[in-house]
């Protein structure tokens, strides 16, 4: 099983723009199972109807697509709310956090309390990392070190520099912090994914392409080159993100009355 | 087709946690079918390591055939321009590496300016690393562009990842500067840069060993160029560039080969 663990779907505020079908004839022409579909910031800043959209794309190709909510933790108590609506009554499974298009910082206290409450829920979180300021690799350590067993995968490796500056520092939080994940997409050298994958096993590292930011393809071709064991890299290419959601499965919240 | 890749590494720099002998991108072009490369330290002579560029010289008459030698050189370093010119003189080295980041110094910098300068009396290429980090943009080309319009400067990574449209625009409106594609993680930018600024101002650089060339060139194989433009921007570009170099100096004759 396939799995690409972060797409995005929806027109974009920022420019880009993915629509369900043309997705699926990516994931098709790539040979992707399954694809994780997450909202972009849509014109109106309104996240609630795109998690609707999620939701009744998920419904349609249930076999195909994984919904996970996008939510502003800055909205506080209706955040909390949010969360609990595209849970609980929408059935996604994930929260998405990015900082960087929202326009806050990962470890201000809304965003920790909103992780906290994913993780007792029992969904993961993706967070759009890397970005300087608002989500490097250690500001997502402390927030995962204050919502502790809440699974947490980090885009482009926890880290976006060229230069691998910045590499250090997300291989410093995967080794301090057990469930701290990364996505594959767009990282900058890919020795550095070798090098997270003997350090600390390949189940902590999963194919994510962020298409359409970047090419599905050549992600999968990204994931493909990466100098490891063959046994190992259909965990990267999909087991890790099925796993994750069936442990999410098991110790999800039992709604109340 | 007869391939150069023309940015890759070859050092063992403590500092950095990076060991790459010759073997390694030579095992490496031969896994991606590539004939030659041009090398660099990833360490700054004279400064981080005072034997960088006897270093690069011994790896490439280990491999005369496969490598093409650049040097790495801090441009603060009071005998920089010595370096240089002795580099490309007495030890045949075909062009120049800065990179902003490690040597605390932007493109316009006057000791850049400087040093790029030496290089063109040369007609030597300057690789400059170009990206996200803040004395790696691409807009602070436009000074040293005006100030050596007689260099041939190559941003390298075409501007990272967020400044991919900055590398393009600064290159349009500046005719002696280039871009190479080794890293950049968006291919549908390459082909925008090659369509906007013709295929003879792009070359295919991959930054391996860490890059793996062979996912960098398939990166150039996805956009489907014509066998034309994939002639210039995998060889005949960076091919026509290293011929002109000049390798004397006024009143001066070279040591050795």
């Amino acid at each position: 099983m396939l799995i690409d663990g972060f797409t995005m779907v929806g027109t974009s505020i920022n420019g880009y723009q993915l629509g369900a079908e043309e997705l699926l004839a990516s994931m098709s022409s790539n040979g992707v199972d399954k694809g994780v579909i997450v909202p972009v910031q849509p014109m109106t800043y309104r996240l609630e109807p795109q998690n609707e959209a999620v939701a009744v794309m998920q419904m349609r190709y249930p076999d195909r697509f994984i919904g996970f909510c996008r939510i502003d933790p800055r909205q506080g108590e209706y955040a909390i709310a949010e969360l609990w609506r595209c849970v609980l009554q929408l059935g996604l499974k994930g929260l998405v956090l990015h900082p960087m298009e929202e326009g806050y910082t990962i470890n201000d206290a809304p965003a920790i309390r909103l992780v906290r409450e994913a993780g007792s829920l029992g969904v993961p979180v993706i967070v759009a990392a890397g970005y300087p300021w608002v989500s490097h690799a250690l500001q997502i350590r402390s927030v995962a070190e204050q919502a502790e067993g809440t699974t947490i995968i980090m885009s482009h490796g926890g880290q976006i520099n060229i230069s691998g500056l910045a590499q250090a520092d997300a291989f410093l939080a995967l080794e301090t912090c057990n469930s701290l994940h990364i996505g594959t997409n767009g990282v900058y050298r890919q020795d550095f994914l070798e090098k997270c994958i003997d350090a600390f096993g390949p189940e902590r590292v999963l194919f994510t392409s962020m298409a359409p930011i970047f090419h599905q393809g050549f992600e999968l071709d990204r994931v493909r080159s990466i100098k490891m064991k063959e046994s190992d890299r259909g965990l990267v290419l999909g087991e890790n993100m099925t796993r994750i959601l069936e442990d999410s499965s098991r110790t999800a919240y039992e709604p109340r009355g | 087709m007869h391939i150069i890749d023309s940015h890759t590494h070859v050092d063992e720099y403590e500092a950095f946690g990076w060991f790459d002998p010759p073997e390694v991108i030579i095992e490496l072009l031969d896994e991606a079918g590539i004939e030659q490369a041009v090398v660099m330290t990833y360490a700054d002579a004279p400064v981080l390591k005072s034997d960088a560029l006897q270093y690069i010289h011994d790896a490439c008459k280990k491999y005369p055939d496969r490598l093409i030698p650049y040097a790495r050189i801090n441009p603060h370093a009071n005998n920089a321009a010595t370096l240089l010119e002795e580099a490309i003189v007495d030890l045949g080295m075909k062009g120049l590496k800065i990179h902003q980041e490690s040597v605390t110094a932007s493109a316009h910098h006057k000791a850049v300016v400087s040093l790029v300068k030496k290089a063109a009396v040369f007609n030597a290429p300057i690789l400059l690393h170009s990206g996200d980090e803040p004395l790696s943009l691409p807009q602070q080309f436009t000074r040293l562009a005006e100030e050596a319009p007689e260099a041939t400067i190559i941003l390298a990574h075409m501007g990272g990842y967020h400044h991919t449209d900055d590398a393009i625009l600064v290159c349009e409106k500046y005719d002696n500067l280039l871009v190479d594609t080794s890293a950049c993680p968006y291919p549908h930018k390459i082909k925008e840069a090659i369509e906007r600024l013709g295929a003879h101002r792009v070359l295919f650089g991959s930054d391996g060993p860490g890059c793996n060339p062979k996912l960098e060139l398939q990166k150039i194989r996805r956009i489907e160029l014509s066998e034309k433009k994939q002639q210039l921007v995998l060889h005949d570009n960076i091919m026509s560039i290293l011929e002109g170099v000049r390798h004397t100096a006024p009143g001066r004759r070279p040591h050795c080969s």
